[in-house]
């Protein structure tokens, strides 16, 4: 098996008296696709807060990186960004009065240094880098099949296309690890298997992959491993198959008998 | 370079601006305009803080009152002609802007605006109260009018209208190119990121801390820029042309063309900067007349003449409030 990219050490996280996360423990693998799933309120979301460091974890431990790990505990979530971990969100967030390229290009922030004097004195190296960014996004909007729709105002797209937008977005700072809060949710079956298409080949080129659903069999097919926490506790671990007949996420998923 | 309908705008506009030195106006009509054009330049400076970044600020008139007294102190006490006063102005309001910025980058949207509206009303007492420096209420008198040289002897700007005119014409298309360009750059489209979604905008991997002071240094340093060029027309300045009232009208030109918008904000400075003299005929029911026309254009056009952004409500994405670090 490859080596480690991203480890959580008993990860906590409380919201008063709730545990949205108790000693959480969790490797991620490179070129791998891990599934993080869990009925409503287990704590998927708030695990992608704690990592992004959009929320700050009580206690534990988020390392990140593929020889020398990172600290991420404490970083802010720009710092986060930077190192190569780029997410999507459950309710979805593009930057609504922006076309949809524009999303993309922030996306690229980190990638690019242009400030103030050479945007000002429209530099030849600022000028460089902007073509550099721009033929970057509508790459990448290809990728996810946006190309015909760059110039649109982003709030103007179906939701469908706004979830690939957001996709999009994330992939433009070329991240190492890639994570994705509910990717499928609302999403029509055919647009589903679109989805799961798409995170396949990003793997495939490379990508490391962590997403949450809670529809156990979108996520089958794709993971090479499923996560599955409940009440902020890591109850299994394992490939699909072990998972799909562990008692104990049964009895998560469809109650004691 | 092709010609869009915003260059052909800008264009036309240019021409007309121009030309108006040329038509038979009176120096009064010159100098209405000339005041337009330095709540243009402060509308186009303010519109990066509200417009680009949406950080809502109501004390703005403070970095104008700012840059006016760097350069009228400079020029009284050291004699440092206008040219030369400009720099320090600009730098003095631009760091003023940054220093505000550090304090008030932890409270957002109505907070902010608490906050920046204590700083205006606390910018202007304190310049009343600090008489051995700033003259008090008396203000500060026998600022230099701008003068050029040239081989064969110097023009004073004086107490002519057209010149002055002239001046702030350039000041006005040099800051508009300016924010035209950092709008279209990667630190304007940080910034409008801030302003969609702040917490989106810091998983992309924006400083948005560094951004956000950025934006408040470059805002006020437009504010410096007209504060100099006011200081430099008037002659005399005092406390009281800088108060609260005036933060809320520059407020208003930028909201009036559309947040956001570069032309928006010049278009909204010369309605409201020209309306009040336009109304002039109608006497005491001037006022009345203004409130009218903006009460209706935020029924008929909320996003503002030239279709700007609309501020939302900050969501946040849990129940605890965002872990900002301070760090960046």
């Amino acid at each position: 098996m490859s080596q480690p990219l991203l480890e959580l050490l008993a990860l906590t996280k409380h919201f008063g008296g709730v545990a949205a996360l108790s000693d959480v423990s969790l490797t991620v693998h490179e070129h791998e696709i891990v599934g993080l799933i869990g009925p409503n309120g287990a704590g998927k979301t708030t695990l992608f807060n704690c990592v992004t460091a959009v929320l700050r974890p009580e206690r534990g431990a988020v390392r990140f990186g593929r020889n020398q790990r990172q600290e991420l505990v404490g970083l802010s979530p720009a710092d986060v960004a930077t190192c190569g971990i780029a997410r999507t969100f459950q309710n979805i967030r593009v930057f609504a009065n922006m076309s949809v390229l524009e999303n993309v290009l922030v996306g690229a922030h980190p990638r690019t240094q242009a400030g103030v004097w050479s945007a000002l004195l429209r530099s030849p190296s600022a000028h460089r880098e902007e073509t550099w960014a721009q033929d970057h996004a509508m790459n990448l909007l290809e990728v996810v099949g946006l190309e015909a729709a760059a110039t649109q105002v982003a709030s103007s797209l179906p939701f469908g296309f706004q979830r690939r937008l957001e996709i999009a977005r994330a992939l433009a700072s070329d991240p190492q690890l890639l994570l994705l809060d509910e990717p499928a949710a609302g999403l029509n079956p055919t647009e589903k298997q679109t989805l799961l298409q798409l995170v396949q080949r990003l793997r495939d080129q490379g990508l490391t992959v962590l997403l949450i659903d809670h529809d156990m069999r979108f996520v089958m097919p794709v993971c090479d491993r499923i996560v599955v926490l409940d009440y902020g506790q890591k109850i299994a671990d394992g490939p699909s198959a072990a998972i799909q007949n562990d008692p104990r996420v049964i009895e998560a998923y469809l109650g004691k008998s | 370079m092709t010609m869009t309908p915003t260059r052909l705008g800008w264009l036309v506009g240019f021409v007309i601006a121009c030309a108006v030195p040329g038509l038979p106006l009176n120096a009064y009509h010159v100098d209405v305009l000339t005041t337009a054009g330095i709540y243009a330049v402060l509308a186009l400076g303010l519109n990066i803080v509200v417009g680009f970044t949406g950080l809502l600020h109501l004390g703005y008139a403070a970095f104008f009152a700012i840059g006016a007294y760097t350069y009228a102190l400079l020029s009284v006490r050291l004699g440092v002609p206008f040219w030369l006063g400009l720099v320090p102005a600009i730098a003095v309001a631009g760091v003023c802007g940054v220093l505000l910025g550090i304090p008030a980058i932890r409270v957002r949207g109505d907070y902010l605006a608490i906050v920046t509206l204590g700083f205006g009303e606390i910018v202007r007492i304190a310049i009343t109260n600090l008489e051995q420096w700033t003259g008090g209420p008396n203000g500060v008198l026998g600022i230099a009018h701008p003068r050029v040289w040239w081989p064969g002897g110097t023009y004073d700007f004086g107490v002519a209208s057209t010149p002055y005119y002239c001046l702030v014409l350039a000041a006005v298309l040099v800051v508009a190119v300016a924010c035209s360009r950092l709008a279209d750059s990667r630190i304007g489209r940080a910034w409008a990121a801030i302003r969609e979604d702040e917490l989106a905008a810091a998983c992309c991997g924006v400083n948005t801390f560094q951004a956000k002071l950025l934006a408040q240094g470059c805002g006020a340093a437009v504010a410096g820029l007209a504060g100099a060029l006011f200081a430099a027309k008037q002659g005399t300045i005092t406390p009281d042309s800088f108060d609260f009232v005036l933060s809320v009208m520059i407020l208003a030109m930028v909201v009036l063309g559309g947040l956001g918008s570069v032309p928006g904000a010049i278009i909204g400075a010369l309605v409201l900067g020209t309306l009040p003299e336009l109304l002039r005929g109608f006497d005491q029911y001037r006022m009345m007349i203004f409130g009218v026309v903006m009460i209706l254009m935020m029924r008929v056009r909320p996003q503002g003449l030239c279709g700007g952004v609309r501020l939302r409500r900050q969501r946040s994405v849990s129940p605890q409030p965002l872990h900002v670090s301070a760090a960046a």
